[in-house]
């Protein structure tokens, strides 16, 4: 989708630059205390798989965000 | 080089820290070369660096330690003596079985050095959980024959108060307290329950057990002493007088009873000895009290006995028992019930005594009356803090707990067959829980109901303000009064003498709460109980004489000796007894917070060790010379000693209320002669916190500087290191806030300086544009452009994803697309998820959490219908929109998802902001120009805010005046100023600087038209000021409705800026219109535009019908159409449902 | 030091107060002309085996009469575990006495003086002889005053006449009683303390102890016993200056 921004063509065999993870980057939350990336799906406990931590941050989006400059 | 001043600060130069606890990471910049500008080899010279005594007090004793060491005491001590009071369960059923506690000890196990770890505070914010520690109890029990006993019980949780010493704060070093995500300037003493942080104000109340006299004029003299026992009792004894005669009253006894047959109740028969003891040698004394003894043998009563069977006649008890031998023996009860606090066994003398002291000051104040008490005195008052609520509520909590424990035991006994011998542990955990949601239940609802004191008070916690930084710390000195806001007495507003130095004498808020409210100064210190008997024998060994070996005659020539209110003896040498109770104390002997006074007027040696009086620190003065010398300031600042050894050395001594009563205190050293006994510290402490942010507050004039404590809680600026982490309500924090160009000490004393709140505008002061008028503010676009003013607002959401019984649970769910599969508009924000991306934009009318809740919530657990979902989202209503600063997904303590959503605006100054300086000098910003219109100096500086001349002369604030000075002088030399209370940077050593640097010494600048560009024709008042700005922003409060919504129950439009309600015409704006003989305006108003209603009225029977039909008469005719205001109509029919019947009355219109 | 709001009286030499040591005024060192004019010794004695010294304060009578001669008094009984005091004194009958009034008493010549014995700490005996002070300890001290026990006496016993009345008059009914048992666990009144003294002192009785009157031999020789002064080890301190300072510096250095 074109409101994620630009995202590189997968397919690109050998040629490609570079690493493209193929899991398209998705970060869902971040950790307080230890700052792991934790994916959650639905109906999962809440808790942070590194730390047995509670508190869970959801990451900052990948779309483009615009400001005014005022 | 620049003169070296003594209070300026160098530059990136150590800064001093006060709130660093045990780590003297901060503390130990004292120890650096350079401190204040003061190299160590410098100089000192004791008048002006004695002030240090003041950052080395606030270490020991700051401003919130009151509420940590009453918190202490509560948890170390006062647990134990509750526990001990309440050490045994019995059964009645098993006459062989008890349990006994043993100890209590929170929040670490027995034998365990280290407490257990509990969650950080901040996580319990994050997560709406409570902040507490476990209780843990060993007990000894029996099973069976045998006893056991066993350790580490746990019977509950308690809350813990923050930075108390079972803190995880508690003396964490700063890199400690980050790693928590806590701020280290956060002042502390507050509770975090169920998420929100509560705090219990301090409260003010009359002093107990001490005997107040109060006259008035049109009845009698009323005295009353007001005794309460720590255990169940609170009760107030009179002695009233009534046609010259006394009697005493109290809540148990039937009528007044005649004070000459209590006194000869109480032991003493003779009459003789009764006027010796009320009277003395005093003949007017003895004239006044003569009639009393006729009413005594009117009633024929001359023996003890026939006086205690009178009283017993008296007497009302509840009494389960009346079998206690009738007459006598209740009224012996009687005598314990009068003026409790010292319960005798056979020797009612001290009561006696006790009794003719209280007629003997009704009969002083009859002959005198200047003798009577003030109430409003500070030295009557007592303050009462958190540790002392705490308790009572821990211990009616423990009583209930142990009495459900009781009721709980009884019934497993009482079944005559059991399998096993009972274990008494297994039903102590449940209870445990009732502990629990009873200190939290209290806490978070601020209802004190405790069954055993009688008590019910509300109202006693409030949720910190976190407005600002000073808002939090204001409000940790807060001091709530016990009186209710609608008296119209003026006494207990009024400000009083004796709250110099102790209360803070500006900072009170406006309005309804104006003098009921109060704050501490600077430096105060609230005592805390200390034990009697130990004082009672030392007085002995001074050479009091013994209040059981004094006889009658000769006890009203000697000075009595009061401890705590109570006779214990007499001396004849009351003044060395003074100087050497006073000795004792300065050497360390005694408790420095117990006080002597002496009082003239009732012959009267007055000794105090009871908590919660108000004290402060006063240096010692011997034979006209400070007994601080250099020396000692010198080790002060070599860190070689601290507060306590001043205290110890006898150099500094704590004073009340009443002690200062007795001194001669001198404010500064120039005064000091060979009267003088004691010597200011600072006298710049005579103000709280939040009136120390005033700059040259003594140029002020004073209801000025209480504003300014008012606004300066509600300024916008930062709320602590860690306001980025905080996920509160709402929070407003400043993008660039500015630390003030002239500060105080104060300001460095509680740490302003790092959390300021406003930013320091240029300012000239002329009138500009006409946009101005009634304290208008000017300000400039390109200032903020440039950020100026710039806030922003953090607005929190939560949610509960909850779970129903029947294993249903509510569910975040995706986004709906519409044929583009583009997202349709009320999604777009939402992720995969369902919750808002964060950073995204949310405009009104988009839903930012996508909650869906099962349609059979209800239902119960064995019908396994399909759970379809409904969709109850949550939309972002407001009129700008936000974007998602965080998303935070949580666990609350029931297992039940927690989602809490925080939204952003970044708001520009606009017009209608309310902007305010220092000085109560408030303004609302009334147009925003164009920086090339506004005038401009020789440098092309030009203004960033221009205000009002007009706003000086009323308002007499020279204090903002000379701040302009003082801020331009340090502006041009590169140093901060000081404006502290009766101190700070002189003004003509500022205006040299300002000549110096060739500005005008008065601080008025030559100005070019921005507009023409001429000169302006007069000079202009032109420099820096601190401006703040205030949380009302019109944002917030512009408010419009044309036509909306309507209240279900009266028709009427609703009420509200939120429920986008009208304007209401009140009262005195309806009178208003009428004096203008407007009624169709009235008409339109209160009728056609609110509730108009068709009616159908019968002319006959009065009553309203409908469609043409009157049911009570049965016919058409006679009706008539009406229309009458909906409320109206309510009013009819729900007096007709009360059988009255409303008949209206028709007449024609003209 | 500042004079308060009373000027002082001189200091004297205090008689019924006492300590071990002089009294806690502390040096000026800068004042030595202040020579001393003359020492007394102060003895502290011990009483004999078994005896105890208590002090009788009579309120309700002028230090001028004392209880001796007309009005010695005739007997003193005490209640040894309550520690009640009583001793009867009697009434001069002559004048300033209503004649009428003590016959509706029953015949009232004699005055009951009781009081409580309380024990009180740092209080002396005090005997100035030989240009010393000899200090016995005393135990208990005791305020005795006239209790008025005919009156009482005579109110109950017209309480039980009347009963007795009310009694005869009403024995004519017969009423029928059902018997139930209860148990007096809960039942039973718990007194409370003043309730409790008073009970305990009722229900102790008398001891009587014989009065010997100041002036006779065995109480002369009784008082040269308890003030002879042979002993006379000047008590010494054990802790030396230098000590005692230290505890004091360590006082303040410890915290």
């Amino acid at each position: 989708m074109s409101r994620e921004g630009f995202v590189a063509p997968q397919n690109l065999s050998s040629a490609a630059s570079g690493f493209t993870s193929n899991k398209n980057n998705t970060v869902k939350y971040i950790c307080t205390s230890c700052a792991t990336n934790v994916s959650l799906g639905r109906n999962d406990a809440i808790r942070c798989s590194s730390c047995g931590h509670r508190v869970l941050y959801k990451a900052r989006t990948r779309r483009m965000v615009q400001f005014e400059a005022r | 080089m620049p003169p070296k001043r003594r209070d300026s600060v160098r530059q990136g130069s150590s800064r001093h820290s006060v709130k660093s606890a045990a780590s003297d990471e901060s503390f130990n910049e004292l120890l650096k070369p350079m401190y204040k500008g003061k190299a160590l080899t410098d100089e000192i010279n004791t008048a002006e660096d004695k002030w240090n005594l003041l950052p080395a007090f606030l270490k020991v004793k700051g401003l919130v330690k009151q509420h940590l060491d009453s918190f202490n005491y509560f948890v170390d001590v006062d647990l134990k003596k509750i526990i001990k009071a309440n050490e045994k369960v019995l059964s009645d059923v098993d006459p062989d079985f008890y349990l006994k506690y043993l100890d209590i000890r929170v929040g670490y196990k027995h034998g365990a050095t280290e407490m257990d770890p509990i969650l950080p505070p901040h996580e319990c914010r994050l997560r709406d959980l409570t902040y507490s520690a476990p209780i843990y109890v060993d007990v000894e029990y029996t099973r069976g024959r045998k006893v056991y006993s066993n350790k580490n019980l746990e019977i509950g949780k308690m809350p813990i108060m923050l930075r108390s010493n079972k803190c995880t704060l508690n003396g964490a070093s700063e890199g400690r307290m980050a790693s928590l995500d806590e701020c280290p300037l956060d002042p502390g003493g507050y509770f975090i329950v169920n998420g929100t942080e509560k705090v219990i104000l301090v409260q003010e109340q009359l002093s107990k057990n001490r005997i107040i006299v109060e006259a008035d004029e049109k009845k009698g003299i009323v005295q009353a002493s007001v005794t309460s026992s720590t255990h169940e009792r609170k009760s107030k004894t009179y002695v009233v007088t009534k046609n010259d005669k006394i009697y005493l009253k109290h809540n148990s006894i039937g009528e007044e009873v005649p004070i000459v047959v209590i006194l000869k109740a109480a032991g003493v028969t003779s009459d003789l000895e009764i006027m010796q003891l009320v009277c003395g040698d005093n003949a007017t004394y003895q004239d006044l009290f003569a009639i009393n003894f006729e009413e005594c043998a009117k009633l024929g009563i001359y023996t003890q006995q026939q006086a205690l069977e009178y009283l017993g006649a008296k007497v009302k008890t509840m009494r389960r028992h009346k079998l206690t031998t009738l007459q006598e023996g209740i009224e012996a009860v009687a005598t314990t019930i009068i003026a409790h606090l010292t319960v005798t066994d056979l020797d009612f003398k001290e009561k006696a005594l006790y009794i003719a002291m209280m007629t003997r000051r009704v009969i002083m104040a009859m002959d005198n009356p200047k003798m009577v008490d003030d109430r409003d005195y500070v030295g009557n008052k007592r303050l009462e803090l958190a540790g002392q609520l705490m308790s009572l509520l821990f211990e009616d909590l423990f009583k209930k707990f142990n009495s459900d424990f009781k009721a709980n035991i009884d019934k497993i006994l009482k079944k005559p067959n059991r399998a096993t011998e009972f274990n008494a542990l297994l039903s102590i955990n449940v209870h445990s829980n009732n502990i629990t949601s009873g200190l939290n239940r209290a806490i978070s609802t601020g209802n004190w109901s405790l069954k055993r004191f009688k008590m019910e008070r509300a109202g006693v916690t409030h949720v910190l303000s976190r407005l600002s930084y000073v808002s939090a710390l204001g409000m940790m000195t807060r001091i709530s009064s016990q009186f209710e806001k609608s008296r119209k007495v003026s006494g207990p507003r009024a400000l009083q003498p004796s709250q110099f130095g102790m209360l803070c004498t500006s900072d009170t808020p406006e309005g309804e709460a104006c003098g009921l409210v109060k704050n501490l100064a600077l430096m105060t210190h609230i005592t805390t109980d200390d034990e009697e008997e130990p004082i009672k024998k030392l007085c002995f060994l001074i050479g009091v004489e013994n209040i059981s070996a004094i006889d009658s005659s000769t006890l009203h020539s000697n000075f009595g000796v009061y401890l705590n209110g109570t006779l214990i003896g007499t001396t004849r040498f009351p003044s060395k007894f003074v100087t050497q109770f006073r000795k004792l104390r300065r050497t360390g002997r005694i408790s420095e917070f117990i006080s002597i006074y002496t009082n003239s007027h009732q012959n009267a040696v007055h000794i105090a060790t009871d908590g919660g009086r108000i004290c402060r620190p006063l240096i010692i003065v011997e034979n006209g010379a400070s007994k601080v010398k250099a020396h000692h300031l010198l080790k002060l600042k070599q860190g070689r000693m601290q507060f306590d050894d001043f205290l110890k050395q006898g150099l500094v001594e704590y004073l009340d209320v009443n002690e200062e009563n007795d001194c001669f205190i001198a404010l500064y050293e120039k005064d000091l002669s060979e009267q003088i006994t004691h010597l200011e510290i600072e006298p710049f402490t005579v103000l709280g916190a939040v009136a120390g942010l005033i700059p040259y507050p003594h140029h002020n004039q004073s209801p000025r500087n209480t504003y300014q404590c008012a606004m300066g809680k509600q300024a916008i600026g930062a709320i602590a290191y860690n306001q980025f982490k905080r996920i509160d309500t709402l929070l407003y924090l400043m993008v660039y806030p500015q630390q003030p160009m002239v500060k105080t000490k104060t300001i460095e004393l509680i740490d302003y300086d790092k959390l300021p709140a406003g930013q320091n505008a240029t300012v000239a002061v002329m009138s500009y544009s006409g946009y101005d008028i009634e304290d208008a503010l000017v300000l400039n676009k390109a200032s903020i452009d440039r950020g100026f003013g710039r806030c922003q607002v953090l607005r929190k959401n939560t949610t509960v994803l909850k779970r129903y019984p029947n294993h249903t649970q509510d569910i975040v769910g995706g986004m709906r697309v519409n044929e583009n599969n583009e997202p349709i508009f009320q999604h777009a924000s939402l992720g995969p998820d369902g919750l808002g991306e964060v950073g995204c934009r949310v405009e009104s009318g988009q839903v930012y959490i996508n909650k869906s809740v099962p349609t059979n919530a209800g239902e119960s657990v064995m019908n396994h219908s399909e759970s379809t979902h409904r969709e109850t989202p949550v939309f972002y209503k407001a009129p700008e929109p936000s974007y998602i600063d965080q998303v935070m997904m949580s666990v609350s303590d029931n297992e039940q998802a927690l989602i809490k959503v925080l939204l952003r605006q970044t708001r520009r100054p606009e017009l209608g902001d309310k902007f305010s300086s220092r000085h109560g000098q408030k303004g609302v910003c009334g147009i925003i120009v164009q920086q090339e219109d506004l005038p401009f100096n020789d440098d092309g500086i030009s203004p960033d805010i221009i205000m009002n001349p007009h706003g000086f002369p009323s308002r007499m604030t020279v204090g903002k005046m000379i701040e302009l000075i003082s801020g331009k002088a340090g502006v041009l030399n590169g140093s901060l100023e000081y404006g502290t209370c009766f101190g700070g940077s002189k003004l003509e050593d500022m205006s040299k600087i300002l000549v110096d640097n060739g500005f005008n010494y008065s601080g008025k600048d030559m100005l070019y038209s921005g507009i023409t560009g001429e000169c302006l024709q007069a000079y202009i008042f032109f420099g820096p000021i601190y401006y703040q700005k205030l949380k009302h922003m019109v944002l917030d409060k512009m408010h419009a409705r044309a036509r909306g919504p309507r209240a279900v129950l009266t028709r009427q439009p609703t009420e509200g800026r939120s429920r986008d309600g009208g304007l209401r015409l009140g009262e005195m704006e309806r009178d208003c219109v009428i004096a203008y003989g407007a009624s169709q305006l009235l008409l339109e108003r209160l009728m056609l535009s609110s509730d108009a209603f068709e009616v159908d009225i019968c002319d006959k029977c009065g009553l309203m019908g409908y469609n043409g039909w009157c049911t009570s008469c049965k016919t058409a005719e006679h009706v008539v159409k009406m229309t009458i205001p909906y409320a109206a109509k309510l009013l009819f029919q729900e007096l007709l449902s009360m059988n009255i019947a409303p008949r209206l009355k028709l007449e024609d219109v003209f | 030091m500042s004079k308060l709001f009373v000027s002082d009286d001189e200091d004297e030499p205090m008689t019924n107060t006492g300590s071990e040591s002089p009294t806690f005024i502390p040096q000026d060192h800068g004042e030595d002309e202040d020579p001393v004019v003359s020492e007394i010794p102060m003895i502290i004695t011990s009483k004999p085996a078994q005896t105890q010294l208590c002090a009788l304060q009579y309120p309700g009578r002028p230090s001028a009469r004392h209880y001796e001669n007309e009005s010695h008094v005739l007997s003193t009984r005490l209640k040894p575990s309550t520690d009640l005091l009583e001793a009867d004194v009697p009434i001069d009958t002559s004048k300033f006495f209503d004649v009428n009034k003590s016959d509706e008493w029953g015949g009232v010549n004699k005055q009951t003086l009781s009081g409580v014995l309380i024990g009180l700490e740092g209080y002396y005996a005090a005997n100035v002889q030989n240009g010393e002070i000899v200090l016995c300890q005393l135990d208990k001290v005791a305020q005795l005053r006239p209790s008025l026990n005919y009156i009482d006496k005579e109110i109950a016993t017209a309480r039980d006449l009347h009963r007795l009345e009310n009694n005869h008059s009403g024995r004519d009914t017969v009423q029928v009683v059902q018997m139930s048992v209860k148990s007096s666990n809960d039942n039973a009144p718990r007194l409370g303390e003043a309730l409790m003294a008073r009970k305990k002192v009722e229900d102790e009785s008398f001891t009587q102890l014989p009065w010997v009157d100041s002036s006779s031999e065995a109480s002369l020789a009784l008082k040269k016993e308890i003030f002879q002064a042979d002993n006379r080890n000047v008590l010494r301190s054990n802790t030396n200056e230098e000590d005692y300072i230290g505890l004091l510096v360590k006082d303040i250095s410890a915290n």
